[in-house]
């Protein structure tokens, strides 16, 4: 029996990515951390909010903007669970995005920790 | 070319502008839809606006309305800058009058080809 291959998940930060599409510039990096760092939860607990209330539109937003920011900073993994979560904010699937809001805050932190490292790195 | 840099994403602003800056060109960021209107009217003028689609102060739609109305800035090219699941969204805002879309997370190639048509 032939096994079907399965897609592989995406890493969670693209290091190579990103230093090339900043030019190798580490200060900047470590910036870019930064900020991650200080938004990211603001975007999350925005997100739960809106979750708990039950306000679609807010969930859309908070997902959009995080899938913004991971994307840019070549966090694959982040981006695509807030692109899932995105795209269920349009359905009324409340568990569903429960469950995506979980799967997302867990690799949100997973890239919060990946570029803390690299950053270090640039020290 | 003098852009104006319209995202209410702070890693977004910071990554294009560091592409825009080191390609020589000098950036004004704003954070919201409506300080991408004021600034445009502002002299000296944008030689081109980069705007997001959804950011607060009302969204990148109304400042691209907005801009297109008003003579002062109704020639100044706009380039929409967007990561927006809404697959009519390229047509539509062309439909309004911007003269390009490029898809976030933004991609230095396709960034400076987009550059190249406006004169950069």
């Amino acid at each position: 029996m032939r096994e079907t291959a399965q897609p592989a998940e995406p890493i969670v930060l693209d290091e190579a990515a990103l230093l090339s599409l900043v030019s190798d510039d580490w200060e900047l990096v470590d910036q870019l951390a930064k900020v991650f760092l200080e938004d990211s939860p603001r975007r999350l607990a925005r997100m739960k909010a809106a979750l708990d209330s039950g306000d679609r539109t807010g969930v859309r937003e908070a997902a959009h903007t995080l899938k913004g920011s991971a994307g840019s900073l070549c966090g694959r993994r982040a981006a695509d669970a807030a692109l899932r979560m995105e795209q269920l904010a349009d359905s009324e699937d409340l568990a569903g995005m429960r469950e995506a809001y979980s799967s997302l805050a867990r690799h949100v932190e997973d890239l919060q920790r990946a570029l803390t490292q690299l950053a270090a790195r640039a020290a | 070319m003098r852009i104006l840099l319209a995202d209410d994403d702070r890693i977004v602003v910071t990554l294009v502008a560091k592409l825009l800056r080191d390609k020589g060109h000098e950036v004004v960021p704003v954070f919201d839809a409506m300080q991408a209107v004021m600034f445009a009217l502002r002299t000296p003028q944008p030689d081109l606006v980069i705007l997001d689609i959804n950011m607060p102060g009302g969204s990148g739609i109304e400042a691209l309305k907005r801009l297109r109305a008003s003579l002062k800035t109704a020639l100044v090219p706009v380039l929409v800058l967007s990561g927006t699941i809404d697959p009519n969204m390229p047509e539509l805002v062309k439909s309004l009058g911007a003269d390009g879309f490029l898809r976030k997370p933004v991609d230095p190639a396709a960034l400076s080809e987009a550059l190249a048509r406006f004169g950069g």
